[in-house]
């Protein structure tokens, strides 16, 4: 696609792509408007601003419109419709990735469960990003999502907005149910737990279709037990659990609430379940306690003001203490985490 | 030397690439598209489907150097295209069942006035696809309800909607489809019983409209 000057009458920002004479179709007919966002906004301001101004221009906005059977053209017109959306999409998961890249290097609150991304050195993803850029750019196509991506590019890692921010700005370019899991994970990191609470509870509405569904209920777990309700994070979790995927770090989890619940019943059954399942030596399992024994830590810290508040003193349950015993088991070392 | 498909993908923009290969489907992506879906026991709309496939072609064809084989790297683009629009489905059922969420107006989850302003473009509501109109309003079915039941569909085990497909829309016995797959016939006749069950909704939606879906009146049928 040649980008041809924008026609008179159009503003500076307008880009028109023609069709190329390979295309079977008459050279130079306009077929779609790109429009491009403004510069000279702040990162910031780019991360909030609106992506619409990357709209199709109204040739290709009703392709539906121009489809005739057998119409080449239209064809052409909704499969470059389509090409936008798969810029779109890789842009919107860079923008995720960069999101879990900032929670890693930033100090945060660890999430059990880990972040919903793999992680991703900075360099492999500096790399890719250049890549897709190329692409979009070569194409003739551009958008706000696009242009802080550059930004990112240019500022490098330590000086990215926080995950939140990233998360949002990737949501607004491309929305979808793995989007706002991963805006409500950013808002865990932030310690913002209501914010992440509200999130997981909208996309729980219709948790029948849900794709990522334990992950769901394992964020609002953890959300629940950030705000002190773990009763209700012990519900969630528990749901988390029969997803065999989520099973180890859900597990996990859940004896850890158990035990601070003192629940009996629950214990036994949470600590039975893990010790059949797990690994004690797995590489995996080792990356669940660590980050349970950081996270308990504010947690615990809480609990001891509250009670020097009181005058009290926070007292370990005899059923922690005796799990804690068990120290080669899963469920002992879970336990020994949260001393 | 290369074949004359392959010389399709190596030079050019994406958009140029997809420009050499809509007009004519020079590649049988139409065909490997249709065949996938039938492979994998599922209802999506194959124009919307082989667009999608056109524009991951078109964008991984710089990345294409003849390895792996051609044909077993346009599965793998085919594969993708359809893992995006089953989510593209999935994520229009979440709206359907929660209306609100679908403007993604940020009520829940900004914090800072205009900080989640709905996009026009990008969003994960798209537009009712003329497939579903065309196939549903002749059976006095809502569009809309035939859109979700599909999805639900989707959302069944692949030998749920494989037992389907063989015996009710290509119309295998249940016999000799037992024999020959060697799963027990009340097991499958269950199986295709269950995905039935998931796309009669279509129907109990199209007469006992739900207030939130916001479905249009059937047409009488005799």
């Amino acid at each position: 696609m040649i980008p041809s000057n924008p026609p008179s009458g159009n503003s500076p920002s307008t880009r028109v792509i023609t069709t190329p004479g390979s295309s079977g179709l008459a050279a130079g007919v306009p077929i779609l408007r790109w429009s491009q966002p403004r510069s000279t906004r702040s990162l910031n301001d780019q991360v909030d601003r609106d992506v619409a101004e990357s709209r199709i221009g109204p040739l290709a906005e009703e392709p539906s419109q121009h489809v005739v059977q057998g119409d080449a053209r239209a064809s052409l017109i909704r499969a470059l419709c389509a090409l936008e959306r798969v810029h779109r999409r890789s842009i919107a998961a860079l923008l995720r990735q960069a999101a879990e890249i900032v929670a890693r290097r930033t100090p945060s609150i660890p999430i059990t469960c880990g972040f919903p991304l793999p992680p991703l050195a900075s360099s492999v993803w500096l790399e890719r990003s250049r890549e897709v850029l190329a692409l979009a750019r070569a194409d003739g196509w551009a958008s706000a999502g696009s242009c802080l991506l550059e930004h990112l590019i240019a500022r490098g890692p330590a000086r990215w907005p926080s995950p939140v921010r990233l998360a949002r700005a990737a949501r607004i370019v491309d929305d979808g149910e793995f989007a706002r899991v991963v805006v409500g994970y950013a808002h865990l990191v932030q310690g913002q737990a209501v914010m992440a609470r509200g999130v997981f509870c909208e996309l729980l509405r219709d948790p029948v279709h849900l794709r990522h569904r334990s992950r769901v209920l394992e964020g609002l777990a953890l959300a629940q037990e950030a705000l002190g309700h773990d009763r209700q994070a012990l519900g969630a979790i528990e749901g988390a659990a029969e997803d065999p995927e989520r099973e180890v770090s859900a597990l996990a989890q859940g004896l850890s609430l158990a035990l601070t619940l003192g629940d009996a019943g629950r214990i036994r059954h949470a600590a039975a379940r893990l010790d059949m399942l797990v690994d004690p030596d797995s590489p995996d399992f080792a990356a669940v306690i660590a980050r349970l024994r950081e996270r308990r830590k504010p947690l615990m810290l809480r609990k001891q003001v509250e009670h020097r508040a009181l005058g009290t003193r926070v007292a370990l349950a005899p059923s922690l203490v005796e799990l804690a015993r068990e120290c080669r088991s899963p469920s002992g070392r879970v336990a020994r985490a949260m001393i | 030397m290369l074949q004359e498909r392959e010389q399709l993908l190596l030079i050019g923009t994406p958009g140029e690439v997809l420009a050499r290969i809509v007009p004519k489907d020079s590649l049988g992506i139409r065909a490997l598209a249709a065949e996938r879906l039938r492979n994998r026991a599922l209802f999506l709309d194959l124009e919307r489907l082989c667009l999608c496939a056109y524009a991951v072609v078109a964008r991984d064809a710089c990345g294409w150097r003849g390895r792996p084989e051609l044909g077993t790297w346009l599965v793998e683009r085919v594969d993708r295209a359809i893992e995006d629009l089953l989510a593209e489905e999935r994520d229009y059922l979440t709206t359907q069942a929660a209306p609100g969420l679908s403007a993604f107006r940020g009520s829940s989850t900004g914090s800072s006035p205009g900080s989640m302003r709905a996009p026009d473009a990008g969003t994960a509501t798209p537009r009712l696809s003329p497939t579903f109109v065309q196939l549903a309003r002749p059976l006095g079915l809502d569009p809309d309800a035939l859109r979700s039941a599909c999805a639900r569909f989707h959302g069944l085990d692949r030998q749920v909607r494989e037992a389907f497909f063989e015996l009710v829309v290509e119309g295998r016995s249940l016999d000799h489809l037992a024999f020959s797959s060697g799963t027990p016939a009340t097991t499958l006749a269950r199986h295709a019983r269950r995905a039935l069950d998931v796309l009669r909704q279509t129907e109990r939606f199209a007469h006992h409209p739900h207030p939130e879906l916001h479905l249009q009146q059937p047409r009488a049928t005799s």
